[in-house]
């Protein structure tokens, strides 16, 4: 970020100058190993002289049949496997994958186990878009964001720690509830945790929001209109970023968003801008909810009664909302104790789509923004 | 069905007492459509049968609803369902085999504004080439997932542009996620203690004769 000088934010008469000057078409291969692909994603694009006239993505370099051994393991076995999707919001998958379970053995889930799936849901959303904040600014320059916000998601972690005994893959959502109790002392260290974060997110937003260059590189770059957001298949942030007030929590309450007020944060521009500042606000939400199920934690049991003998017969469609956008879970039982289909619905598979919407006309450097902006993770995009 | 996930004792206890007056309405007058739905989904079972007299819209326990469309009208469905009744969403969509019974493809489709929910079940019966119409060109989110389904069950999406293997090899034979799909790889073999020792006192074997890898 320092180069302030020579990066000037794009004036209109260079970027058409460049464009009428017709040159040969290039074709380029971003990636599947390229530092801002964030893994291996590979975008097969073409470019005319420096504008990017088409962008594909390549998906598949990852894919390990995650949906396949679902149906061949018993499913407290297929938990862990769902944290391995997206490993950076590894409890969100956990917790739509024994939703649809529950929803279709009608498991009742007790209110202290919703309200610790609900704490544990919320603290993940503010680390994963700390992480996502953090390589985001690093995508475009910014190095010193980077180091920030890993510092807090470290902590972060470290609570993680203490109530699953994992950093990244919990494998703490059961069916029927959570695999145990949270420890003595769990509300005071996160709220000590919570009151540094609100002071710390505003030291964020003096670090990059108002930045020149970072301004320069996101506003009007990427942009998805409300309309393509919809068709597309856009979720989550991106989808709220274009205009849309959308959100399963809100829409379809799952757990207990239906008991507090909270607000959707929406942005009109539908630009990579307008998706940093949604999931900024995210981050304030995300408190405020945490706050709520600290202080109404029930007392009563973290696990509910779940049949010994597991039969699915039916199917279900469970989703909500996690970091990345809509996650949701289609499983399909034959009246065995092991799924016979499971269909994982990625977000950042469907976002991918966009890549070509959002790049086109841009340069190769927007193209990278707007990745960065998707917040994808090539886990859960190949499954 | 909602009760497990609601758990609230309130909204548990009002969901008991709306199952006692149902069973009593059954009781009393014996019959599915007197059943008092919600207004969402009864508003969505009304607006399908009005479009489309044919089809046979039916209310899951949860708050969806479920319809089996044809794959010969699916397209025009699929175009009227976005535009007459404001599905406008896609959110998943998924292959499913069911062995004998064929293929089956699930939408899950939701309306934005409104959140009116529908799952729409296309059957295609044949074993070695299923066909359904592509509904690229209504959600173009149908995309990847319809190479996604072509690429792990074969089904054929016809009109689809581009349909190619997206997360298997382009080289891959066969489509994993049927059921009848056998994996000829040969197995790894498995490391136990004894084959572990073995090749323990192999290398300490080759040490000891000055072999250096």
């Amino acid at each position: 970020m320092e180069q302030s000088e020579r990066v000037e934010p794009r004036s209109t008469e260079a970027t058409e100058g460049d464009v009428t000057r017709r040159t040969e078409e290039l074709f380029i291969n971003m990636g599947p190993q390229h530092p801002s692909t964030h893994g291996v994603l590979r975008v097969l694009a073409k470019f005319d002289g420096e504008v990017v006239s088409e962008a594909k993505a390549d998906v598949g370099y990852l894919h390990r049949c995650f949906e396949k051994i679902a149906e061949k393991r018993q499913l407290f076995q297929v938990i862990p496997y769902t944290d391995r999707t997206d490993y950076l919001s590894a409890i969100t998958n956990e917790l739509v994958f024994c939703m649809a379970i529950e929803k279709l053995m009608d498991i009742e889930v007790p209110v202290r186990a919703q309200y610790i799936r609900f704490i544990v849901t919320e603290l993940q959303r503010i680390a994963s878009h700390l992480i996502w904040f953090g390589t985001f600014a690093l995508d475009l320059g910014a190095t010193t964001a980077f180091l920030y916000a890993w510092r807090e998601r470290e902590r972060l972690l470290d609570i993680f720690e203490s109530i699953t005994g994992a950093r990244m893959l919990y494998n703490y959502v059961r069916m029927g509830g959570v695999r145990n109790d949270i420890f003595d002392g769990f509300e005071n260290t996160v709220e000590t945790f919570l009151k540094d974060l609100e002071k710390r997110i505003p030291e964020y937003h003096e670090l990059v929001t108002g930045n020149r260059i970072f301004e320069a590189r996101t506003k009007g770059v990427g942009v998805v209109s409300r309309e393509d957001a919809i068709a597309y298949g856009a979720s989550g942030p991106v989808l709220r970023a274009s205009g849309v007030n959308y959100d399963v929590r809100k829409v379809d309450p799952y757990l207990v968003y239906d008991r507090y007020d909270w607000d959707v944060p929406v942005r009109p521009e539908g630009d990579v801008f307008a998706r940093y500042i949604v999931r900024m606000e995210e981050m304030y939400e995300s408190i405020k909810l945490v706050r709520h199920g600290l202080a109404d934690l029930p007392p009563g049991d973290f696990v509910g009664d779940v049949p010994r003998r597991i039969k699915l017969e039916g199917d279900a469609y469970a989703r909500v909302d996690s970091p990345r956008g809509e996650v949701a879970c289609y499983l399909v039982g034959d009246g065995s104790d092991q799924a016979y289909r499971l269909k994982w619905r990625s977000p950042c598979f469907v976002h991918l789509q966009m890549l070509d919407l959002m790049g086109k006309g841009g340069l190769v450097a927007d193209l990278v923004a707007s990745i960065g902006s998707l917040d994808i993770v090539m886990g859960e995009v190949d499954r | 069905m909602g009760v497990a996930h609601v758990a609230d004792e309130e909204k548990l206890n009002e969901q008991q007492s709306e199952n006692g007056t149902e069973s009593a309405t059954d009781e009393s007058t014996q019959a599915e459509t007197e059943r008092p739905l919600p207004p969402l989904i009864r508003s969505v079972i009304d607006a399908v049968k009005r479009e489309y007299p044919s089809l046979d819209p039916q209310a899951r326990d949860d708050d969806w609803v479920e319809v089996y469309v044809d794959r010969e009208q699916w397209h025009d469905v699929a175009l009227g369902l976005r535009d007459k009744l404001g599905f406008d969403y896609l959110s998943l969509l998924s292959g499913v085999d069911y062995q004998e019974n064929g293929f089956q493809v699930v939408y899950h489709l939701i309306a934005i504004d409104s959140n009116k929910k529908i799952v729409v079940k296309v059957n295609a019966p044949e074993r070695d080439e299923p066909t359904v119409p592509s509904i690229m060109d209504v959600w173009p989110t149908a995309n990847f997932h319809e190479r996604e389904a072509w690429d792990m069950f074969g089904i054929r999406f016809s009109g689809h542009p581009d349909l190619r293997r997206i997360l298997m090899r382009e080289d891959w034979e066969g489509h994993p996620l049927r059921k009848d799909y056998v994996d000829d790889r040969v197995p790894r073999e498995r490391q136990t203690r004894e084959t572990y020792a073995e090749a323990q006192s192999l290398l300490n074997r080759q040490r000891s004769e000055g072999i250096n890898h």
